[in-house]
């Protein structure tokens, strides 16, 4: 019989995408006031990951729970799976750059609440230039733009919040 | 919050003002106006100047006043008065249409798609 061999990040990555799909699913199940908006908590895991494990197992995690979430709620492959997509994309490209300055000059950079919000916005212009790309390519759907990241401004700093309190908890605990 | 956490806020505050400028709201409020008579238009009207209108349709004249950024008919000779009851109409996307006598007002948002309904079924 054929085994993988895996290791402790495996394990570690598997438990955190399952949190962070967990966080997912729950908010789905939540009403939102307009479609296309919602607080994004499964976002924390993502900052808390990035910050404690790095960008790569930040990744893993952003990309298992888009993928498993699909699946999970039966969206996998429509328009609500390809939004998804390119909003977590997205926010992992901004995070790069943002993980990088935050090795190289840690006093420079942002912390989880400046990264949660480079997040939240860029996984927003992402979702966004492909909902006019491929779903309604009608110039009005600009008119949104300001209010969506007004929202995920506001969402993106309740996110980043969160994230630095679990932060800190680990911290405490780990020492 | 570290200097690069006060550096996005400061981004993302300078961002919107200037976006909620670009774009502005949904549904802004109109600025001009279609009357149309049978297919063809008869005229793009602005609503910022007072005005009435007097528009031939196939049944006779249609008043059609302007007031306040506003438009409405005032006065209609068709039977049913559907498009006088209908009251003013401000917003890009609204529109009144006096089916009898074949005009019809459409209000255009500001910009390319400005409108604040996407779509109206009768």
């Amino acid at each position: 019989m054929l085994t993988i061999p895996t290791t402790r990040t495996d394990y570690r990555i598997a438990w955190l995408a399952a949190l962070a799909i967990s966080i997912h699913i729950m908010e789905s199940a939540l009403p939102s006031p307009l479609p296309g908006i919602k607080p994004g908590l499964a976002n924390v895991v993502t900052i808390v990951v990035l910050c404690r494990f790095g960008w790569a197992t930040a990744a893993w995690v952003s990309g298992l729970r888009v993928l498993a979430g699909s699946l999970l709620l039966g969206t996998f492959l429509s328009p609500a799976f390809a939004l998804s997509l390119s909003g977590a994309f997205c926010a992992l490209l901004v995070l790069a750059p943002a993980a990088w300055l935050a090795r190289i000059a840690p006093h420079w950079a942002p912390g989880p609440i400046g990264l949660s919000v480079l997040a939240a916005w860029a996984h927003m212009a992402g979702q966004f230039w492909v909902a006019y790309a491929l779903f309604i390519p009608h110039e009005g759907l600009f008119h949104l733009l300001p209010i969506l990241l007004t929202v995920s401004l506001v969402f993106g700093v309740v996110s980043g919040a969160v994230a630095d309190v679990v932060i800190k908890h680990l911290e405490a605990a780990s020492v | 919050m570290t200097r690069g956490d006060y550096a996005v806020l400061a981004l993302c505050a300078l961002t919107l003002p200037a976006l909620f400028m670009r774009y502005g709201l949904p549904g802004s409020t109109g600025t001009q106006a279609r009357i149309t008579t049978g297919n063809a238009i008869y005229a793009q009207v602005p609503l910022s100047r007072a005005h009435i209108y007097r528009v031939p349709g196939a049944l006779g004249i249609s008043e059609i006043e302007v007031r306040d950024g506003r438009i409405r008919f005032n006065s209609s000779p068709c039977q049913g008065q559907q498009c006088v009851h209908s009251g003013w109409a401000k917003r890009g996307g609204e529109f009144i249409a006096c089916v009898p006598n074949r005009v019809s007002i459409s209000v255009l948002g500001q910009g390319a798609g400005g409108d604040y309904y996407d779509s109206i079924n009768f």
